[in-house]
């Protein structure tokens, strides 16, 4: 080596030494304070929470938003709302990400020749919009400046209630603006037009499921998206919880529904009017409700013999006839029908029969509630938007205000908002954009529920509160903050500064001062409501009877187009969160499928994944295939959000969708389709993970394996959660709850599709005798022998004085052993850095790391609940008690099926569940004696 | 030849580590060293001479996972009348009439902080005796002008403390 | 510690200052010494049981001349290597006044030690004779000196180097966790290696350009020492950079500075000279060169030794500035008592109270509006009639309210606050009852 080189080396190394020292660790980091520190007593880091109502859907539950440092954190159900309890659902707890979503409309939009848009200023939005309403009143405005005498201005907009609706009312009959019904996709028209034909009353009733002894839900499917899902399962769970609760549900098709009844029965599609008429005719000999003329309005429906109604609707003699029986035997009975029964050809005939048996069996009053029936009020049907079209068509339109509507969801179906471009000038008021919206000429952002104020009326005799929790991120405003300024500008005067002080003006003049601050406070206020008797109209009864035909289901296979608990009508479908989560039935996460029956998939030679084209005279579709336990043979199903168009027809008696298409051809095509299906397998393979139903006796979960380790002592607390599968419903709002609380990522399918999904918390749908489906919710158990904890290398898992199986990432060197070890497959391995959109971290939940690459992450059981919950009880110098902390999952359960707390405080009710002679813990013959145990169901899988 | 090769080797040698120390220097003083503030504050002054408590001005301590800073409008609170003609405060005012905030050099930080949960009021509020003092981990700051952090604030340091005190060393006791 | 609380006093800034230097000026004699008869025992040692197998009359020769040079009196080991302890060992006492590092016992310990290992070496050098045969030299009593005085280094350096975390001086009360730190085990290594060095240096010095002993007469026993003293020395200068490395990176934060690396760099640049001294040595006839090369390493210890001390400065930086504080307390307390006897006669004078509230307190206070301060018309009726109170109060003001920041004492004379106090109660009896009548 010469000198040169070893000098050149030298200086290489040293300056490698110089940059590595330099970048040992970096201290140049600013902190900046406060110029003014806000006086809203707002302490950093701790956390603050605003009662106020989820708009996911039209439910109406209440929501508690966590704001940590002006940032909303999580939404939680408000306690004790009389429609949720404290829960939320999968939507609900999904819906926190609209806020930051990156895709809202930040500014007023205009759109420009080319047809795209580009931004205006407020003051340009409002110009526009008053002159054109001044030109359209004075003159007469019809399409793009051509004189049309007979013009009208119209405000469409989706379901709005309480203080909002009367200032749109106060804004359309000030500016000569029509308003026109209200839209909702599934505005459940059938039920409405039924009870305005038997009751004058065109009303949704709220349905008393806890007070019912015995239920028959036909087609309804209570907790995924009918009316009120989250409070239908509250209610359930309270009635369930006494013994004599029954419960048979008949359906068409295979709902998550139906698999939580006691009996599930299904009915040929179609044939729901048969059942009841059966039902009808039953109880009419007996004239329970004691009216007498019953049994003439009742003359006017077929007859057939038992045998006859057994052939028409599938069921047996003795099934239609148990029904019968305990329909009649019961004190309390509740007839619900819903869901895809009321939205098929015949779904009108089902609702009136059913609205008829309610009347015919009393329930009228007692279950089926009146008093607080739902708020459809302004809620017109699907088909008023088709009639609006026309009108553009023929530009009978001048200017047009499209509030928070989606309605162009099936545009090119039969049904859809068109011709938006023909009225004078189209307003679109929306948070996001979508194909509706698209159409319109001029776009006002809409503000957040969570950047609002205002109220909501989900139902007579309640109202919500809607309170900003943060402040607004964008330049967009409320829609009774633009309505108020447009009214102004027009009028001269306007009725209140902001939509805040006219909301708080009515308020005092309605409510009162004291009722305002429990409203706000609270969350919600009930109010009385007059008791209206509810009567049938026997002679408009009989009359419609008489002209009813039912006409059978002829054509073959029918495909039923279902809302989806993870997408409702497609509104929650730009939520990636919620396509994340896997549907409860076939565990499919990303992208649409169709269901079809075991039968027919024999039939035709399919199995999962397999492409298939569907079509009708005027629809098609490209779609894998999910086969689905439950399925009645020749029924498919598809859910709203996964196809485009979606084959949607009017019912022209009612006005509502009908959402079955009858005949359609189903054919193989050669593709098999990757489809990210969560479940390995739904079999149980016989290792009992979910046992027979028990009725006490057995011991059960002290573990008898020997083990070689020392037992393990907790000092203070043994965390445990205890789930009973009795109540759980499968829903999936768990799972939701863990993915917000927890900074779960969200992976996408590609890696779904690798089987690399990141889900703390996954509902496991296991096949059961009969058909029959079975969830059970599995988590990271917290073993307390775990084999996890021994396998890793570096006691990066380990046992925690508290039970917890803990999992330290900056420890982590992500082996993978303990993924590889642990029999419950709970370990989530993170496969890289996951890249949220930034506009989303706000959501992050501070008081969890983020996990980066290389590491391995599962249910901690909300440690940061815990250690929070620590940190106030020692600010009292005293333990935890039981109920102050509490996991995600357990928190927005809608049944309450899971519990969580300290197992060896005796006094606990975790302590009383984890005893219970039901308790079981799964694969408890591994000796892994988790932490958490299960309970079984009371009801036997008797489903025929 | 061989003699001047030898020299020049030894001088290379040399050389590089007189590089090296130069070099760790450099990183000392960038890195290392105590930060200098937008404006010279002296705690000697605030806490040793006036005698502030702490939480005067950081008033989150007890409250708080944050200690907190305090408001440039707290700082005026004073110096809109005293010792308004040192060049020090009237660079305060300057940030007070310009209504910009003083863009703070952070002292005290936490290695790998986004791993590590950390909460000031649990630890004023700890049950420990004696009870545990500000100056426990950043020094008597009543008597130096410039902050700088006395303690590495390194696990190993925690946990020795933890361990001396008694405190929980369970990892989900900072690790989450 | 209490023991040296008990005599020591709070240090004054100029008085720490003083100490500073003087401790330099100590551990430069001392650890100069030391290293040298660390480095001359080990070096002789070896030639000594080399002297056994090889029968070369210039080992044992040098053997014996070695010994001679580093302990040739009992007075000289007397004067160098122990009571240089002492000065030390109250220097630190004062430098640590009233802190828990456990330095103050180990110094003793560690002077105890290096006494005895003096002791047992001189006893080990009187054991070799004159003439080159060393036969009869006792090895074994050599290496005991050695390995003792090799331990009592390593007690000193503990206890010197450990001061620079004072992070960890709560752990300092257990030896054993004490002694083992990587800091302290480079800078012990540094410290043998510049042993030797010093050592190599040392003999070119001593053995070639000591007036008193002159140039050595035997020519072939000159260029043996000179290689032998070239040939040692390089080689540990060219390791003591690498130590040095490591000593600094594994030195806590807290004691660092810039200046450290300054010096740090500058010793490496003195070696580097240094090292062509000896190279040059080395290959000339005869050493030409001995007094560079003992000056500037004696110059490399200098540097090392303040670097130390900037060290040591540096991480009790808060804990001196808090007894400075103390001092400066305490000559305040005095000055006050003083003031105390010379104010019984100190004149009331209203006119100077009104003078003085207007230059000192009017910063904070005014009469009826608030400032930092309450407005004094609220808070002065309180006092009326109190006036001692009053005076106590300004001379050593306490926090009353919660709403205002705690006010700090104005220092001033005793007679100024009589003063003040009287101007004070004055205006709001006077003006107050107007007021008063106001509301």
């Amino acid at each position: 080596m010469n000198r040169r080189d070893f000098v050149r080396l030298m200086g290489l190394a040293g300056g490698a030494t110089a940059l590595n020292s330099c970048g040992l660790e970096r201290q140049t980091e600013k902190i900046i304070p406060y110029l003014v520190p806000p006086d809203d007593g707002v302490i950093p880091g701790v956390a603050t929470y605003t009662q106020t109502t989820c708009t996911e859907c039209p439910a109406g539950c209440g929501a508690s938003v966590k704001v940590v440092d002006y940032r909303a954190g999580k939404l939680e159900g408000v306690a004790v709302h009389p429609v949720n309890d404290g829960a939320l659902c999968m939507r609900g707890q999904a819906s926190l990400s609209r806020l930051y979503h990156p895709d809202r409309v930040q500014t007023p939009l205009k759109k420009d020749a080319r047809g795209d848009f580009a931004e205006i200023s407020w003051d340009e939005a409002y110009d526009m919009i008053t002159t054109a309403l001044k030109a359209s009143s004075s003159q007469g405005f019809g399409f793009k400046g051509q004189k049309n005498t007979k013009t009208k201005n119209v405000f469409l907009s989706g379901r709005t209630s309480g203080t909002l609706s009367e200032l749109i009312d106060l804004f359309c009959s000030g500016s000569a603006v029509e308003r026109l019904p209200e839209f909702e996709l599934f505005s459940y028209a059938a039920i409405r037009k039924a009870n305005e034909t038997l009751f004058g009353r065109a009303e949704l009733p709220s349905f008393r499921i806890e007070d019912a002894d015995f239920m028959l839900t036909v087609g309804a499917d209570l907790f995924e998206t009918f009316v009120s899902p989250v409070s239908h399962a509250a209610q359930f769970a309270r009635a369930k919880k006494n013994s004599h609760f029954e419960w048979t549900h008949v359906e068409p098709h295979a709902s998550l529904t139906g698999f939580q009844a006691k009996r599930r029965y299904s009915v040929t599609p179609g044939s729901e009017p048969y059942l009841l008429t059966f039902l009808l005719t039953k109880v009419s000999r007996m004239n329970v409700a004691g009216d007498r003329h019953i049994a003439d309005v009742i003359e006017a429906l077929p007859k057939l013999t038992d045998r006859g109604f057994a052939e028409k609707t599938g069921l047996t003699v003795e099934q239609l006839n148990g029904i019968a029986e305990s329909l009649l035997s019961a004190r309390k009975p509740l007839v619900i029908a819903g869901g895809v029964s009321t939205t098929q050809a015949v779904g009108f005939e089902t609702a009136l029969l059913a609205g008829l048996l309610q009347w015919a069996v009393g329930m009228i009053g007692s279950t089926v509630d009146f008093d607080h029936a739902e708020n459809y009020d302004h809620v017109g049907a699907a088909g008023d938007v088709v009639e609006l079209s026309s009108r553009l068509g023929e530009n009978g339109i001048g200017v047009l205000f499209v509030s928070n509507v989606d309605a162009a969801a099936g545009s090119q179906a039969t049904l859809g908002l068109e011709n938006i471009d023909k009225a004078g000038l189209s307003v679109g008021l929306t948070e996001f954009m979508n194909d509706t919206m698209r159409q319109c000429d001029v776009i006002l952002p809409l503000s957040d529920t969570l950047e609002s104020w205002g109220d909501a009326i989900p139902k007579r005799g309640l109202v919500n509160v809607i309170q900003p929790a943060v402040e607004p991120l964008y330049d967009t405003r409320t829609t009774g903050d633009i309505l108020l300024q447009l009214v102004g500008r027009l009028t001269g005067n306007t009725p209140a500064a902001s939509y805040q002080e006219f909301l708080f003006a009515k308020w005092r003049s309605r409510y009162g001062r004291q009722s305002v601050e429990t409203l706000l406070v609270d969350g919600f206020l009930r109010r009385p409501t007059t008791r209206t008797a509810v009567n049938l109209d026997h002679l408009a009864t009989r009359r419609r009877l008489r002209s009813l035909k039912i006409t059978d289901a002829v054509a073959w296979p029918i495909l039923m187009v279902t809302p989806s608990i993870r997408s409702f009508d497609g509104r929650s479908g730009d939520l990636a969160l919620l396509s994340e989560i896997p549907d409860p039935l076939t565990t499919i996460t990303w992208g649409g499928w169709l269901s079809i029956s075991q039968a027919d998939a024999a039939e035709k030679g399919l199995e999962d994944k397999d492409e298939v084209r569907v079509a009708s005279s005027e629809w098609t579709a490209k779609l894998p295939v999910k086969i689905q336990r439950g399925l009645p043979r020749g029924v498919m199903m598809v859910q709203c959000g996964s196809v485009k168009p979606v084959p949607l027809s009017i019912d022209p008696r009612s006005g509502g969708v009908i959402a079955s298409l009858e005949g359609v051809s189903i054919e193989k095509t050669a593709m098999s389709l990757a489809v990210p299906i969560m479940s390995g397998s739904q079999s149980q393979e016989g290792r009992k993970i979910i046992p027979e139903p028990s009725h006490g006796g057995e011991r059960h979960h002290h573990d008898p394996e020997a083990t070689l380790y020392p037992d393990n002592v907790y000092p203070e607390y043994r965390w445990g959660l205890v789930i009973d599968l009795n109540l759980c419903i499968g829903c999936g709002a768990c799972v939701s709850a863990c993915y917000v609380e927890n900074n779960v990522p969200v992976v996408g399918p590609e890696e779904h599709l690798l089987g690399r999904e990141m889900s703390w918390l996954r509902i496991e749908p296991y096949d059961a005798k009969n058909d029959h489906v079975e969830f059970q919710p599995m988590m990271c158990q917290h073993c307390g022998n775990a084999p996890c904890e021994a396998v890793c290398p570096v006691f990066a898992t380990y046992h925690n004085p508290e039970g917890l199986n803990a999992q330290v990432y900056n420890r982590c060197v992500g082996t993978r052993y303990c993924a590889n070890n642990c029999p419950y497959k709970v370990r989530r391995f993170n496969w890289y850095d996951t890249k949220r959109p930034s506009a989303l971290n706000p959501t992050r939940n501070p008081e969890v790391s983020i996990r980066g690459r290389g590491v391995m992450e599962k249910c901690s059981f909300c440690v940061q609940r815990i250690r929070s919950a620590r940190d106030v009880a020692k600010d009292r110098k005293s333990k935890i008690n039981d109920g102050e902390v509490t996991t995600a999952c357990a928190q927005t359960c809608p049944t309450k099926a899971m519990v969580f707390g300290d197992l060896q405080d005796e006094n606990s009710e975790v302590y009383r569940w984890a005893h219970s002679e039901r308790a079981y813990r799964v694969l408890e013959p591994l000796g892994t004696s988790p932490g958490v145990h299960y309970l079984r169901n009371k009801w036997k899988n008797d489903h025929a | 030849m061989k003699k001047f090769l030898a020299i020049s080797a030894a001088a290379g040698f040399f050389a590089f580590f007189a590089a090296v120390f130069l070099a760790l220097g450099a990183d000392w003083y960038r890195n290392k060293r105590a930060p200098d503030q937008p404006i010279a504050f002296s705690h000697k002054i605030h806490v040793g001479k006036v005698g502030l408590k702490c939480e005067t001005c950081h008033k989150y301590t007890h409250q708080s996972t944050f200690a907190g800073i305090p408001s440039v409008q707290k700082c005026m609170s004073c110096h809109a009348q005293v010792a308004t003609d040192r060049p020090e405060v009237q660079k305060l005012s300057g940030y007070w009439e310009r209504q910009e905030p003083i863009p703070w050099n952070r002292v005290h930080r936490i290695r790998i902080r986004e791993h590590v949960f950390f909460s000031h009021k649990r630890h004023m509020k700890a049950d420990v005796d004696p009870k545990l003092e500000c100056a426990n981990c950043h020094g008597e700051v009543q008597y130096v002008d410039k902050l700088r952090r006395v303690s590495s604030l390194e696990m190993g340091w925690c946990v020795s403390c933890h361990v001396s005190k008694g405190a929980s060393t369970d990892c989900l006791t900072c690790h989450r | 510690m209490e023991f040296f609380n008990q005599f020591g006093l709070p240090p004054s800034e100029s008085y720490l200052e003083l100490m500073r230097y003087l401790l330099v000026m100590t551990l430069l004699i001392h650890v100069t010494y030391m290293s040298l008869v660390a480095g001359s025992t080990i070096i002789s040692l070896i030639l000594n049981s080399r002297d056994r197998d090889v029968r070369n009359t210039h080992f044992g020769r040098l053997a014996k001349d070695l010994m001679d040079m580093v302990v040739p009196s009992r007075v000289v080991v007397l004067v160098f290597g122990i009571l240089p302890l002492v000065p030390m060992w109250l220097i630190y006492g004062q430098w640590l006044y009233k802190s828990i590092a456990s330095t103050m016992f180990l110094l003793p310990v560690a002077a105890g030690v290096i006494a005895l290992a003096l002791v047992v070496i001189l006893i080990y050098r009187a054991t070799m004779r004159d003439d080159g045969d060393n036969s009869m030299a006792n090895f074994g009593i050599g290496s005991a000196g050695l390995m003792i005085l090799l331990a009592g280094m390593y007690i000193l350096a503990t206890s010197t180097v450990r001061l620079n975390d004072p992070e960890r001086w709560h752990l300092m009360q257990s030896p054993g966790r004490l002694m083992v730190s990587f800091n302290v085990i480079w800078k012990y290594v540094y410290f043998l290696l510049g042993a030797v060095c010093a050592t190599g240096c040392g003999m070119l010095f001593f053995f070639f350009h000591w007036p008193g002993r002159g140039p050595v007469t035997d020519a072939r026993y000159a260029r043996f020492v000179k290689n032998l003293a070239a040939g040692l020395a390089m080689p540990c200068l060219i390791l003591m950079p690498v130590i040095g490395f490591f000593y600094l990176v594994t030195t806590p934060i807290v004691a660092m500075s810039g200046a450290v690396y300054g010096l740090a760099t500058g010793t490496v640049i003195l070696m580097f000279i240094i090292f062509v001294y000896l190279f040059q040595t080395l290959l000339a006839e005869r050493s030409s060169y001995g007094v560079h090369a003992f000056l500037l390493f004696l110059g490399v210890l200098l540097l090392v030794g303040v670097g130390d001390q900037l060290n040591l400065v540096n991480a009790t930086a808060e804990h001196t500035a808090a007894r400075i504080v103390e001092a400066e307390e305490a000559a305040a307390q005095i000055a006050l008592e003083r003031e105390a006897e010379r104010a019984v006669a100190a004149v009331v004078d209203v006119a100077r109270g009104r003078e003085v509230f207007e230059t000192v307190c009017t910063t904070c206070h005014r009469m009826d509006e608030r400032l930092v301060g309450p407005a004094l018309n609220t808070v002065l009726p309180g006092y009326a009639g109190r006036i001692d109170d009053l005076i106590s109060y300004l001379q050593k003001p306490s926090k009353k309210n919660p709403d205002f920041p705690p006010m700090p004492a104005p220092g001033l004379p005793l007679s100024d606050v009589k003063s003040v106090a009287s101007y004070l109660l004055g205006e709001t009896t006077d003006s107050g009852t107007g007021e008063n009548g106001g509301h």
